[in-house]
Parts: C-alpha cells; structure tokens; sequence
C-alpha cells in the first residue's frame, strides 16, 4: 500500500515536472504567448503582448518587450523592454516576490472626463509582499482628454525594499517632469522631483516618515514664469492624522502679469505646517509664513473641516508692508491706460481674519481686513500728480457668498491724515490741518450685472456732515449727495486758502464765511448728465482785503435743474420751473458800494433767468436788470443774456469814487443786450448815455477776461451836442465853453490802457453858445500837442495878461493812437495851414499843427497829461510862439 | 551786326536795371532784432551774443543773396517791429517779474527752452510737492503770456496769423541763444541739449 503511494506521488510528481517543464517550453513559443494574451483579452479586456517570456527553474522569469493596453485601446498602455521577476523557492510558497525589475517601463495614461471615482485602495493588501522592485528609466506620459497638455515624467527611478502591505517598507523614487502644451499654448513647465517614505504600513492607512522634492527649472504658464521653483515637503504619517511637520515653497524668480507689464518678484518663500486628522477630517495649519523681498512678510494660521459645510477659519497679518514693492507687484493686474500708470509708496501693515464654508446652503466667505498706511505717497507717471505724508486706515467687513447670484456686502472705514497733496498746478498742505477725514460707507453687490449700491456719510476735516448714496450699473451711475451745515470758512481754509493766495498774491488773506447746505441728485447715463436739486448759502460772506472786495449776508437758495441730454438747449419749459432767490445786504468793490440786493431766480432745463425787473440802488440811483438769462449752463459755450439800464445814477458821486474827478450830472442809461459767450461780453445795438448835456453812444462794446489783469475793452463810442463847458468844469485842463460832437472809433484798451483808437473832436455852433477857450486851456492843450507849456508864459505876460479867454470860431482834432504811438492832427485845412482850433472873426487865438507827421510815444503823452494835472513850475520861459 | 548787338544788350541791361519791385516779405531779422531786445529786458541781460538758430541763420543767409542777386532789383520794405503796444509792456513786465521765480528751476535744470518759444518742464522729480505745484503753475503762466506776446507781436505789426510758428521760432532762437549756461535747451532736432 506504501508502495503505490509513494508510485502514485512519484507519477504525479513526473506528471507536474513534466507539465511544467512543458509549460516552461510552451510558454517559451510566440504562438503560446499570443494564444494567451488573446484568452486574457477576451477575459478582461486587457491586451498582453510579449516578446519573449523565459521561465527559469530557478523561479526567475524574464520577459522581454512587454505590452499591457487598457480596453479597447483606451485607458492605459503598459510597456517595458525587459521585466525580470525573481523569487526564492520559500518566498514563492508565501506568496512573495524577491525581486523586481522593470527596465524601461514606459506608461501612458490619458485621463477623460470622468468625475467623482472614488479610490478603492483594498487590493493593496493582496499584493504579494516584495523584497525589491527596481524601475530603472520608466517613463510616464499622461494625456487630457480636453486639452493639448501633456505631462511626461522620464528617468523614472523607483526602489521599493523590503515591501509588504502590512509592514509598509521603503519607497524611494525621483524623476524628471516635462508639462508642454501644444503650439504657443501654456504651461510648459521643466522640473524635477524626489522622494524617499520609509513606512512601517500601508494599508489600511499609510504610517511613517518621508519627504518629497520637487524643484521646477522653469514654469511658463499664462499668469506668468517661474524660475527656479521649489518644494519640499517633510511627512508624518500616523495613524489618524497625517503631519505635513514642514511644506516649503520658494522660488527665484516669479514675474506674473500681462504683456510689459511684470511683477518680477525675486526669492519668494512660503512655508508653513499642515495636519489633517482623518477621524475628525479636521485640517489646520498653525504657522504659515511667507516672504517676498521688497514687499514684506506675512503670517497667518488657518483650519477647516472636510465634511458637512466645510467650515473654515483663516487669519493672516503683516506687520511691515511696502507698499511701493506690493503696487509694483500688484501693478500687472490693475487695468490702467498707457501713461496713466501710478506708483505708491508707504509702509503700513494688514491684518485680515476669515471664516466662510465651501458647501452647504450659502458658501462663501465673511470677514475683517484692516489695513493701516504710513507715511503714503503716490504719484501718476508724470509726477504732475502725487500726495505724500498721508497716514490713514482702511477697515474692511464683508460677506461674499460664492454664488455668482449671491449678495456681496461689504462696510467699510476710511480715515486718513493727507500730508501734501499737489494735483497738476494744485498744491495743498493738509500737515497743517488737524482734523481728519473719514468715511462710513456700505456697499452692495448683487446680481450677475454686479450691480453696486452704496450709501455712506463722510467728515471731510469737521467742515459740516456730508452724506452720500448712490449706484453704479452697466447703464450709468447715480450720485446723491446731501451736504449739510457745511462751514465756508473751514473749506475755503482747508481746500482754497492757499492755492488761491499762490496763484493770485491779491487773493492773500481772503475770507469766506457762512454756511452751505446742498442736495445735489446726478445721474450719469450714456446719454449724458442730469443734475437735480438745491443749493442754499446761508450769511455767507467774501472778504479780499487786497482787493478791498468785500460781500456780506449773501443768502441763497438756488434750485438746479442741469441737463446734459436735451438737444433743445435754451428751450423755456414752464412745467419745469423753480424758483430760487438771492440776497446780498452789501457789495463793496473798490469804491462801488451795493446794498440790499434781492433777486428772485428761477430755473428750467439748462436755463437760468429772473423773472422780473429789478432795482438795485446805485449812488442815489437804480441799475436796473430787465432781464437776465442764462443759458446752457453746462455746456462750456454757456450764454449769457443781460439787459439792463442806469436811472438818476449820480454820476458825480460815481465818478469821483472811481476817478477822483467830479461830474455833476445824472445818468441814465438802456443797454438794450448784452451777451456773453466764449469769454467776451459783447453789447447789441447801441447804448446811449446822457451825459453834459449832450448824448454819448456806445456800439459795438465788448469786453474780456474783465477780472483779469489782461483784460480787454472796446467798442466804438459817438457823442453829440456835448457841452464843453460842463466837461471842462469838472476835468481842470482849463474853461472851453461850446458845443462838440465827434466819435472814438475802434477804442480799444488793454491792461488797463488805451491801444488804440481815432478820435474825432469838431466843434458844432449852437445859437446863445459863446465859443471860448481860457489861457489855462490853450496851455494845457500846447502842452499835450508839444510838450511845451511855453506858450502859457507868453499868454499871461504884456497885454495878453489882460486877457483870461479867447474866442474860437472852429475846433477840429483827430487824435490816433496806434501800436504805442500817439498823433494829433488839425482837421481844420486853410490854405497851406492845419489848424486844431482856428481863431474868431475879430480877435482869438489860432492853434497850428506846424509839424503834421509829429508823433509821440504813449508813454510821452501819459506824461504830457500827468503834467497837464499837476501844479506847473513857475516863471518856465515860453518855447512856442502863439498866433 | 555787332554794334547792334552791343545797343541792344546795354538797352536790356538799362531795361532791367530799371525794374525795380518792391515786396515785403515776412521781417525776420526785424523780429529777431526785436525778439533778443524783449528777451534782454526779461531776463536783465545785455546784448552780447547772436542767436544761433537755424532760422536766423537762414534768414541772414537769404538776405546775402539778396545782395548779390542779378536782374530786376527786389527793394525790401523796411519795416520797424513794433514791441511797446499796452499789451506787450504788459507781458515784458509780467514776464520779467516772473523770471527770479523760474530762474532756480532753470538752473537745477527742472525747466528747459524748446524750440517753439516756450517753457517746458523737462525733469521735475527731484523736486518737492509744492515746488512741482509751484514750477508747472509759473511755465504754464509765462507760456501764456509769451503765446499773448507772439500773438501781440502779430497782431501789432499786421503780420498774417499763419505766421505765428515763425515768429515762435524766432522768439525760440532768443529764448534759447540768451540762455546762460548749463541751461537746458531744446535743438531744432528736438532733441535736449545743456546750453555750453
């Protein structure tokens, strides 16, 4: 019975030996390889290809040319050149591996579209237990099913020793990555990676220590290039949490931005520690550091919960900022014109705390920012535009869901001590205020148009409570502001003060007083600007001591109604009307004093005017506006229409504030239009003036830049039945009686002086008239005709002495003054003689133009007149004889 | 024949010795003459250099050749630039007073004369807020009033408007040949150049 035992074994024992023998020699044959790899196929869908597969008794297997693709050709492809398995005889009953060695191995898998597979890592624990695998230049490609990338990873080396699933064992591995994207496509990124993990399990979940290396030469992707990138990462692995102890991330050059514009921010580091509980799904990271040179470094802390809502917590802070490297940084990504480019300078820091979830019924994200700022400057490009010294703190609250639909609020602070602020030929010393200004303002953005809503109040350095609302969408924005109790004084010192006094030093010194209160409604579309409201000024005052301009109890309530949309500009629209008033006790300009002006105004579409005549008492008189209209107030053409008149002006009184000369008459005057437009006043028809008895005309007047010094006045001026008598009484050159007409024809004055004109002077007979010229007068006219006052002498000497006038029969003179050049011409042509005033019949005095292309300079005539008002010297010997 | 031929080219030749035209053409060298007289009483300096332009130098250059042109004789009208209208002695004045105050920019180089007869603020980086405020409001003030002046220069001696680049370009000339040096001024090429 043993016998046939022991037989029966040995047979079977032949039959395996030679079963397997012929395995060894079948397996050897290509027919059977293909005849197998066709069985798995049809089985698993999988395809084996081999070269060769040689089968060692020695329980050593080699196979060459190896080939395993995924089903239907997709997937994944397996290949390796040469995969060498070994296992000792014992290892092999236990079911493991000693040895294995991949050379080559190249493996392609392309990733499709597929989400939400979850890992089933089970099958690790029926891996045999191996004592080394060895991968020597394998080679990984993977492919997007969506996009032109490609990753590959060469020069695969992998050591796994002493392996088993429950004991873990060593893993190290390293390799080179190479990200391309097809043609001018991004990122393409060149690097290198390493890692070594030595762990005592693996399944079920990883235990033990490691640490992995990826460095990257140069990253080019679409933000921008990295150059020298790194990242190390030092593991622990436990068995309910996994400890990143250190994760360190550098680079040496990291320039993000669009076309020119680059950040190129040197030596940027970023380290922080990581751990994740698997139990709790709890993650957090206690210190997380970073640094960028030139901008500063910040810290932060941060931990969640990978489950439910996700809820997470984040703080960071930086406590030494530089704004100038942070702008330079943050620069490519600010949308600014070509040349509108700005820079900003400062050190401040930033401190921000965040909480938010990632899911449940609202994600998103609510917080606090706080950012403190000094010593800020900032300046445009061209430096015609900067501020520097400013000191000031944003706070910032907000709540952003991470729908797009979702309802961004945000609140925020503003307070700022401005240093000095210079904008274009603007310049402002605020260091000198000691107030501040602040600014309350709630935002809101809803809806996919990202529409933004806003109110907030604001304390513009204590001048008065400014409060604000409005909105900005894709069709426009709309502005409310209403200002109240706003102090005149403290703007006007704050704002305009010094400006004014650098731009104009007669403005030193100025003051403004009273209160303003406003609500000012604007609205901007694509089809222009529309501004609503009121305006009130409340005992405001205007004090130029330097101009000896003084307006007091100004009080005004004036409505707006603005348009920039209407195509029927200077159109009256009733229905639109509203009424506003002004009041100003008193206008003291040099010597012209106003008081108790009150003007009622009312106000339409782009259109302002007073709806009926006013009286404004004038030295014992009236002005009186007929009409005043203002048209197109916004448009830079804006027009504006006076008609006016002077009654029983005491132009005596007038002009002996304004001239010093006394003239005893009334005034009364019509001036049927005036029009202003393009900075030039310009009167239509004629003005007339009824002054010494006679009638002066003025036409075509005009006048520019009247405030300023280069102000310019002209017209033409024609006068009739005027009395000498009267002129000459009140201008001392000496007694003239008698009547003239004549004409100053293309008057014009500059700067306060005549440039030119021609002036036309006849003498015109008037029955009961005596025409007489006193001595004083004929002197006085010598002395502006030639300098001379000689003839004076002569007159007051021998028997002429006995004589005080003379009789005339004619007075004709044209007088030119044309590029600084003066002539005085006799109208009066006799035989070969050019008379300025030609004698009576009997007796009289004759004034010759002996020297017709005579001509003097302007500053030679000012002086001439200068003497002619002046006390002469006495006993000055005559130089001119006297016919 | 030949005797002939001698009456006739004498006769030809009193013929065109006898045509004589008389043109007025834009005065350059008047204004120029009157351009270095406004830049001296602006900046207080004597008339001890020429302007170097190129529009003067042609300028002077044509009027050689007038002299030694053949056939009808141009007579050239002598025309007397008129620089003391009310707003011209305003603009000198303006502008003179004006100067000590530009004067400090020009010398650190902040401001420059270019080669239209104005200011131009070349490089004011260096400078703090209020000076920067206080350089662009005085160039932007003197170049309105030497645009006034050129167009009073105009207007005063009835030139065409069309002539105003050329009577900037001769105030550039004396603007830029009475800089003092180290001053920074502005070739015809336009490029900048320190005045030696």
């Amino acid at each position: 019975m043993k016998n046939k035992k022991a037989i029966f074994a040995g047979v079977a024992l032949a039959c395996m030996c030679v079963m397997a023998t012929g395995l060894f020699i079948l397996i050897r044959e290509p027919f059977c390889i293909r005849k197998a790899g066709a069985i798995v196929e049809q089985f698993f869908g999988y395809r084996i290809n081999a070269d060769r597969i040689t089968l060692s008794p020695a329980l050593k297997a080699e196979i060459t040319g190896l080939s395993i693709a995924g089903p239907k050709g997709g997937g994944a492809v397996f290949m390796s050149s040469q995969a060498n398995i070994e296992s000792s005889f014992a290892g092999a009953l236990r079911g493991e591996v000693e040895k294995i060695i991949l050379r080559e191995p190249k493996i392609q898998i392309k990733l499709g579209k597929r989400k939400g597979s979850s890992s089933d890592l089970s099958f690790i624990k029926k891996l045999p237990a191996v004592d080394l695998v060895e991968v020597r230049k394998g080679e990984l490609r993977l492919f997007l099913d969506s996009s032109p990338y490609e990753m590959s990873i060469k020069d695969i080396s992998l050591d796994v020793r002493r392996f088993s699933p429950t004991k873990g064992g060593r893993i190290a591995f390293q390799g080179t990555v190479n990200v391309a994207g097809g043609k001018n496509s991004y990122p393409t990124v060149q690097g290198f990676f390493r890692g070594d993990f030595n762990l005592t399990r693996l399944f079920p979940t990883p235990i033990g220590l490691g640490v992995l290396e990826a460095t990257v030469g140069s990253g080019v992707f679409s933000a921008g290039v990295v150059k020298k990138g790194a990242l190390v990462v030092r593991a622990k692995l436990e068995d309910e949490r996994i400890l990143i102890t250190e994760a360190a991330l550098s680079a040496d050059s990291l320039d993000v931005g669009k076309g020119e514009k680059r950040s190129g921010l040197k030596n940027v580091t970023v380290r922080t520690d990581f751990t994740y509980e698997t139990k709790s799904r709890r993650v957090y990271a206690n210190h997380l550091k970073g640094e960028i040179p030139g901008v500063g470094v910040f810290e932060g802390s941060g931990k969640g919960v990978l489950r439910h809502d996700y809820p997470w917590q984040a703080a960071i802070e930086a406590k030494d900022i530089n704004f100038a490297g942070l702008f330079a940084a943050l620069g490519p990504f600010v949308a600014e014109r070509q040349g509108e480019e700005w820079s900003v300078r400062g050190q401040g820091a930033l401190k921000t705390e965040l909480e938010g979830t990632m899911a449940g019924r609202v994600p998103g994200a609510r917080g606090r920012a706080s950012l403190q700022l000094k010593k800020g400057e900032f300046a445009s490009k061209d430096g015609t535009k900067a501020g520097q010294g400013i000191d000031g703190e944003i706070v910032v609250q907000f709540r952003f869901p991470f729908s797009e639909n979702g309802t961004k609020d945000i609140n925020a602070f503003l307070s700022l001590s401005p240093g000095e602020c210079l904008w274009g030929k603007y310049y402002s010393d605020l260091r000198k205020v000691k107030a501040k200004a602040s600014s309350m303002v709630d935002l809101r953005i809803t809806g996919k148009d990202r529409r933004v809503d806003f109110n907030g109040t604001a304390n513009l350095f204590d001048t008065g409570d400014y409060l604000y609302r409005g909105s900005i969408d894709r069709d426009g924005w709309r502005l409310f502001v209403d200002l109240k109790d706003i102090s005149n004084k403290k703007v006007f010192l704050v704002f305009l003060s010094e400006y004014l006094g650098q731009v104009d030093p007669l403005l030193k010194g100025a003051e403004v007083g009273g209160r303003l209160d406003a609500e000012i409604n604007s609205e901007v579309r694509p089809d222009g600007l529309k501004l609503t409201g009121s305006v009130s000024a409340r005992d405001a005052f205007f004090w130029v001591p330097e101009k000896s301009l003084f307006i007091d109890q100004v009080n005004i309530s004036l409505p707006l109604n603005l348009s920039s949309r209407l195509t029927d500009h200077g159109v009256l629209r009733e229905e639109k009307t509203e009424t506003g008033a002004m009041g100003i006790k008193t206008f003291q300009g040099g010597p012209i004093e106003l008081k108790d002006m009150e003007i009622p105004l009312r106000v339409s579409e782009n259109l302002l005017w007073i709806p009926n005549a006013i009286d404004i008492p004038f030295f014992g008189g009236y002005i009186k506006i007929l009409s005043y209209k203002v048209a197109d107030l916004l448009s830079p053409t804006r027009r504006f229409y006076v008609t006016a008149g002077l009654q029983n002006v005491d132009l005596g009184a007038f002009m002996r504030e304004l001239t010093g000369l006394h003239f005893p008459a009334t005034m009364d005057a019509r001036f049927p239009m005036i029009v202003y437009q393009d900075g030039k006043w310009i009167t239509e028809g004629k003005t007339s003036v009824k002054i010494f008895g006679g009638e002066v005309e003025l036409s075509n007047f005009y006048a520019q830049e009247i405030f300023a010094a280069s102000r310019k006045v002209g017209g033409d001026i024609a006068f009739r039945d005027i009395n000498l008598g009267s002129i000459t009484q009140t201008i001392k050159i000496g007694r003239i009686t008698g009547v003239v007409e004549g004409a100053v024809r293309g008057l014009e004055i500059e700067y306060g002086q005549p440039s030119r004109f021609v002036l036309d002077i006849d003498s015109v007979r008037k029955p009961g008239v005596k025409q007489n010229v006193s001595v004083d007068a004929i002197e006085n006219i010598a002395i502006l005709g030639t300098g001379s006052g000689g003839v004076g002498m002569v007159l007051k000497s021998g028997l002429n002495r006995f004589f005080k006038e003379y009789p005339y029969s004619r007075i004709g003179i044209r007088c030119t003054l044309e590029n600084d050049t003066f002539h005085i011409r006799g109208k009066i042509l006799e035989g070969k003689q050019e008379y300025l005033v030609r004698r009576g019949l009997l007796r009289g005095i004759d004034i010759i133009n002996r020297d017709p292309d005579n001509t003097i300079s302007f500053l030679d005539m000012q002086e001439r007149i200068g003497r002619v008002f002046e006390d002469r010297k006495k006993n000055e010997d005559p130089l001119v004889g006297v016919n | 024949m030949l005797k002939k031929i001698k009456k006739m080219t004498v006769g030809l030749a009193f013929v065109l010795a006898a045509c004589v035209t008389v043109n007025i053409y834009f005065p350059a060298a008047a204004i120029q003459k009157a351009a270095d007289q406004i830049v001296n009483d602006v900046r207080g300096t004597q008339d001890e250099e020429k302007p170097q332009g190129n529009e003067n130098k042609s300028s002077r250059s044509f009027d050689g050749f007038k002299g030694l042109s053949i056939g009808p004789r141009h007579a050239y009208a002598q025309i007397n630039i008129e620089v003391s209208t009310p707003a011209i002695r305003n603009l000198k004045q303006a502008m003179k007073n004006r100067f000590p105050s530009l004067k400090p920019f020009y010398d650190r180089g902040n401001i420059g004369e270019n080669n239209v007869g104005l200011i131009e603020v070349r490089d004011a980086a260096a400078l703090g807020l209020k000076e920067k405020a206080d350089v662009a409001r005085f160039a932007d003030q003197e170049n309105k009033d030497r645009r006034s002046l050129y167009s009073e220069i105009i207007e005063a001696n009835k030139l065409r408007p069309e002539s105003l680049p050329q009577v900037q370009k001769l105030f550039a000339n004396s603007w830029r040949a009475k800089s003092q040096a180290n001053w920074w001024v502005q070739n015809d090429n336009g490029g900048w150049e320190k005045k030696k």
